[in-house]
C-alpha cells in the first residue's frame, strides 16, 4: 500500500520520486541561467547622480524630508554664508560633493576626523560644519567669528570644554589659548564638542535621531532655534522660527522674505548633499 | 504627562510627503511664548534658558527652552517659575522673566498655535 503523506495530498505537485524531482529542478535552474544574456551580467554599474532614495513607509519624527535631484551631481561655489550661531560664516565654498573629501584634502583634514571619531561624532557632521561655514578655508569673519569653523570665542570655550570633557586625552593635541581658534586642527575639537551639545539638546527636545542636517540649524542658529527649527514643519516661514532677527538680519543670514523651513532645509543639503541625512552620531 | 483634549485634527494639505503624513491636532489651553532674550542674528547669543523639573530652586534642569515655548492659557504661576509643556509633552518650569508674548520681529502677523502630531509630540506650529 502506498503511503501518501498530508503534504503529498496537498501539493500534488509533489508527487514523484527523489530522483525525478532532483533532475527537474537542476533543468529548471539551467534555463533560468540559460535565458540570461551574459554581457548583463559582466556589465558594472555606473552611477549618474545620487542613489536611489529609498522611501520610508515609516515616517520619523524629526527628521527632514530631502530629496535628492536624479542626474549627474552639480557642484556650486562661492555661497555666501553669513552669520552662524558659532561664528559668522564668510564664503562658504560649499558643493554637493562630499564634506568628508573636502575636509580630508586639507593638510589638518586627518587629524580633524580622527578628534571627531575620538569623540564618538560623525566626521562627516564635522565636515559639512566647516564646508558650509568657510569651505574649510581658515578665515577670519566680519563680524568676529573666526577660523575654518567660524567660531565666536564664547561658543568656541564652550564647544572645546565639552569635547575635553568627554576625551581629556585630546588636550595634548590642541593649541592652548584663544590662538587655538585660528588653528584649524585645534578649533575642529570645539566645533566637534559643540556639534555634540547639538545632538545631546536635540535629543533632549524630542529629536530622537539628529541628522547632520538638523544639527546644522543649530551650529547655524543657536541652541533655541536649533531644536525649534528641528521640528518645524515642512511649510512654516523659517522667520517665524528665527522669531528674534529682524528682516535685515535674516536677509544677512541667507534667508530670503517667504522662505520657508522645507525651502532652507533643501539649500543646506544641497551644499552638503547626502551627508545631511546622515546621524551626527559614529 | 497630560491628558490633553482634541479641539480638532487638521489634515494639513499642500505639504510635501513628511507634512501630509502628519495630523496635528490644536490643543485648547495653550499657547505660544517667545523667549525674552532671543539671537537677532548677529554677534554672539544670548544665554541659554533652562527648564527646570518643579517650580522649586533647587529644581534640575531637564533642557533647554526652545524660542517659542508651550504655555498654559492662563500661564500657571508658582515661586517665580512659569509652567511650560516640553515636545514630549513632560511639564517643566522656567523663570517667569525669561518668557514674554509671542512675537515675530520679522512679521507682526504671525500667529502661532499649539497643536500636538499623531507621534503624540506637542510642538508649536505658526503662518
Amino acid at each position: 500500500m502506498r503511503v501518501v503523506r498530508t503534504e503529498d495530498r496537498t501539493r500534488p505537485w509533489l508527487r514523484c520520486n527523489r530522483r525525478a524531482r532532483l533532475a527537474l529542478g537542476a533543468a529548471a535552474l539551467l534555463a533560468v541561467v540559460a535565458a540570461q544574456p551574459a554581457a548583463q551580467a559582466q556589465v558594472p554599474a555606473t552611477l549618474n547622480g545620487a542613489p536611489i532614495q529609498v522611501t520610508p513607509y515609516a515616517l520619523e519624527p524629526g527628521v527632514p524630508d530631502i530629496t535628492i535631484p536624479a542626474g549627474t551631481p552639480t557642484t556650486t561655489s562661492g555661497d555666501t554664508d553669513t552669520g552662524t550661531g558659532t561664528g559668522s560664516g564668510d564664503s562658504g565654498g560649499a558643493s554637493s560633493g562630499d564634506p568628508l573629501n573636502t575636509l580630508l584634502s586639507q593638510s589638518w583634514g586627518a587629524t580633524a576626523v580622527s578628534e571627531a571619531e575620538a569623540l564618538g561624532l560623525n566626521p562627516s557632521a564635522l565636515a559639512a560644519t566647516c564646508v558650509v561655514e568657510s569651505g574649510c578655508q581658515n578665515v577670519t569673519g566680519s563680524s568676529g567669528a573666526q577660523g575654518a569653523f567660524q567660531m565666536y570665542p564664547g561658543a568656541y570655550q564652550e564647544g572645546l570644554q565639552t569635547a575635553l570633557a568627554a576625551d581629556p586625552a585630546l588636550a595634548s593635541q590642541i593649541v592652548q589659548g584663544s590662538a587655538g581658534m585660528n588653528d584649524p586642527a585645534t578649533e575642529a575639537v570645539a566645533a566637534a564638542g559643540y556639534l555634540m551639545q547639538a545632538g545631546q539638546n536635540l535629543q533632549a527636545a524630542g529629536v530622537s535621531s539628529p541628522t547632520v542636517l538638523d544639527a546644522r540649524g543649530y551650529y547655524n542658529f543657536g541652541p533655541s532655534y536649533g531644536s525649534q527649527l528641528a521640528l518645524a514643519d515642512t511649510d512654516e516661514p523659517i522667520a517665524n522660527v528665527l522669531s528674534g532677527m529682524s528682516q535685515s538680519a535674516l536677509t544677512e543670514n541667507g534667508i530670503s522674505p517667504g522662505e520657508t523651513v522645507g525651502a532652507w532645509r533643501a539649500a543646506v543639503s544641497a551644499k552638503i548633499g547626502n551627508t545631511a541625512n546622515q546621524p551626527i552620531t559614529a | 504627562m497630560l491628558a490633553i483634549g482634541i479641539l480638532s485634527i487638521t489634515a494639513v494639505a499642500g505639504r510635501d510627503a513628511r507634512a501630509q503624513t502628519q495630523t496635528e491636532q490644536v490643543l485648547p489651553g495653550f499657547q505660544c511664548m517667545s523667549l525674552a532674550h532671543l539671537w537677532n542674528g548677529q554677534g554672539p547669543m544670548p544665554p541659554v534658558v533652562h527648564e527646570y523639573a518643579s517650580p522649586a530652586a533647587n529644581a534640575p534642569s531637564v533642557g533647554i527652552a526652545m524660542a517659542t515655548v508651550v504655555v498654559d492659557s492662563p500661564p500657571k504661576h508658582e515661586d517665580g517659575r512659569v509652567r511650560v509643556i516640553r515636545p514630549n509633552g513632560a511639564a517643566a518650569w522656567i523663570a517667569q522673566t525669561a518668557i514674554v508674548r509671542w512675537h515675530v520681529a520679522s512679521n507682526p502677523n504671525a500667529q502661532c498655535v499649539v497643536v500636538r502630531r499623531a507621534n503624540g509630540m506637542v510642538v508649536t506650529t505658526s503662518h
